[in-house]
């Protein structure tokens, strides 16, 4: 296999190929994940490679699906007798054009400390519990960028301005995330106005 | 005071960040966790900075 890898390629080498994306399977099942989630992966990262994506950027495709959320069936189960928590495939670091080179996957750090409560799937409970935080989470940016829209007018300076602007957009865009999520999670929708008691900016 | 709000905020973030095992929910509220620390940081400056009100 020199020229055209796909076309002359063995099934021996086929196999040789697909080592990395075994190799992270097995690790992330070791990890707790449920066969169910390591397979999905898996053979979704199989599918990609075969359609010419070399391991790592199959692997990378599904973890990407899996965080942006595009794709919510890749959403990781850990298993009952899982003693840790499991979330990211590693992104080896990949040799330029070894395609079919069954490289060792990077063995770093890649899990976190187990959450106090709660599993990957969310209970009705949970969403409403969250929803209900999230609801007071929306009202609090939702005053805080009109708190940084009063102060941005108000501080002298450009470098000071910047510094006010940075946090307005940041909690603007907190408004977004925060309501977007609140949708996801409930169904809902939940837009709010600031309250009108804003806070000062002196330093008393 | 908005220092205060910014702190409290990270600290209401990062109990939600800890209290569950998804990633979509631990993405959103570790983001928001150290953008309010980082808030709260550039607010300390911008409060130096200012002079004295009275």
């Amino acid at each position: 296999m020199q020229q055209q890898p796909m076309r002359q390629v063995s099934p021996d080498q086929l196999v040789q190929a697909l080592m990395p994306i075994v190799t992270e399977a097995n690790r992330v099942f070791d990890a707790g994940a449920s066969m169910q989630s390591v397979l999905r992966e898996a053979v979704l990262a199989g599918f990609l490679m075969g359609r010419g994506a070399t391991p790592t950027q199959a692997m990378e495709t599904v973890l990407q699906w899996r965080m942006s959320g595009m794709a919510p069936g890749l959403m990781r189960q850990m298993r009952s007798d899982a003693g840790g928590a499991v979330r990211t495939l590693p992104a080896p670091a990949e040799a330029p054009g070894a395609g079919m080179a069954p490289g060792a996957a990077g063995e770093s750090a890649r899990t976190l400390p187990m959450p106090v409560g709660g599993g990957t799937t969310l209970t009705p409970r949970d969403r409403e519990t969250l929803g209900a935080q999230v609801q007071k989470f929306i009202q609090d940016q939702a005053n805080a960028s009109a708190f940084y829209q009063q102060l941005v007018e108000q501080v002298p300076g450009e470098d000071l301005k910047d510094y006010v602007q940075h946090a307005l957009d940041d909690e603007r865009e907190h408004y977004r995330l925060l309501t977007a999520f609140y949708r996801d999670l409930t169904g809902r929708t939940y837009e709010t106005q600031p309250q009108p008691t804003l806070p000062t900016c002196g330093r008393a | 005071m908005a220092m205060d709000d910014e702190y409290e905020a990270s600290e209401e973030y990062r109990d939600v960040y800890l209290r569950y095992d998804h990633p979509q929910i631990r993405n959103l509220f570790f983001r928001l966790m150290n953008d309010e620390l980082e808030h709260a940081t550039r607010f300390n400056y911008v409060l130096q900075a200012l002079p004295d009100e009275g």
